[in-house]
């Protein structure tokens, strides 16, 4: 008997079709879903200097990437998580106590030897919070329902113990930021739960200090 | 100038605001969360002004603003919200509780102030 070249050749001619079309959608499906993974990640580093430019008041900070292989960059770190029932954000930073007070500067308004341990590291967690505030703005104005985290504080990390959940589509996204040589390293973990639909994630739609009376 | 109570779980903010407010005569008063706050409020007299984050450990700044609006012998106290959350049903909630101004931080303290004096002249 013939050796059919492949399975199909005893199946019908519309099952064919229908596998290629199942393929083609499969591979449109990714090419969204990495989308929007891509518009997130952006959204995040992005909150990610507007928050670090607006506490520590400093201008021309740099972004760098970070390597796959680099997971640990600090031995203390913040987290906070931006969730809701279609997606679920860890927003990390690392740090050392040294980096954290030269950023911390501006805030207490104090030279950096002057500046305790408790309140640099305190300085780095309001700095989580206001990340994730500004992910929870955008995203609200996106139709998309979220909750923000209080933030933690931990001395350690989890990235070498870390994986991303089998569920949904995911990613990691790592990047320094960078001023006069002082560095802290941010992570966002994003997990996507259900569809998402973006109308404009760059959309400002709330002014930082502005004052609405009620 | 004003007697303010600052209710932040954020050190960092506390201190920051502190400096920024007293540099400019006002009298500050500091509380690590809610239930701190009640108690700060509690210790001091002639409160007039609360600044109060959302997010907090142990009581929330709308539970507080709730403790504090229910209570008669507070009707003169106005309240502020400080938060990075700025979402049109948040201020719905805000303004339920009796807050009068909502701030989304980093605040500016030209603004910060401003709003301080047209309320509190009131």
């Amino acid at each position: 008997m013939p050796r059919s070249k492949t399975n199909y050749g005893i199946l019908p001619r519309n099952h064919f079709s229908l596998h290629w079309l199942v393929l083609i959608f499969k591979m449109m499906e990714s090419k969204q879903q990495d989308l929007i993974l891509l518009k997130l990640k952006s959204l995040i580093r992005k909150k990610s200097v507007l928050a670090l430019t607006a506490v520590a008041k400093k201008d021309e900070l740099q972004v760098v990437e970070v390597p796959a292989e680099d997971k640990v960059m600090g031995h203390w770190m913040s987290v906070i998580s931006v969730s809701g029932e279609q997606l679920h954000i860890t927003f990390k930073v690392q740090f050392s106590i040294d980096m954290a007070r030269s950023y911390a500067m501006q805030t207490f308004k104090n030279l950096t030897s002057e500046i305790s341990n408790s309140h640099s590291k305190d300085f780095i967690r309001e700095y989580c919070n206001m990340v994730a505030g500004y992910i929870k703005n955008a995203l609200i104005h996106n139709s998309i329902s979220v909750g923000v985290s209080l933030p933690l504080l931990c001395r350690g990390f989890d990235d070498l113990f870390f994986d991303l959940p089998a569920r949904a589509f995911s990613g990691i996204d790592r990047w320094k930021l960078v001023h006069n040589g002082n560095i802290i390293s941010c992570a966002s973990v994003i997990e996507v739960i259900e569809d998402l639909n973006f109308k404009d994630l760059d959309d400002e739609t709330s002014l930082s200090g502005e004052v609405e009376f009620l | 100038m004003a007697k303010i109570l600052i209710v932040d779980d954020s050190e960092a903010l506390r201190t920051e605001l502190r400096k920024d407010l007293e540099s400019h005569g006002h009298i500050v008063s500091e509380g690590f969360d809610g239930l701190d706050g009640l108690a700060q409020l509690a210790k001091s007299e002639n409160t007039e002004l609360i600044i109060c984050d959302v997010n907090m450990p142990r009581m929330d700044g709308f539970s507080m603003c709730a403790k504090v609006s229910e209570d008669a012998k507070n009707s003169n106290i106005k309240l502020f919200m400080l938060t990075t959350e700025a979402s049109p049903g948040m201020k719905v909630r805000g303004k339920e509780v009796g807050v009068k101004a909502w701030i989304t931080k980093p605040y500016a303290l030209d603004k910060l102030l401003q709003a301080i004096d047209k309320i509190c002249a009131k």
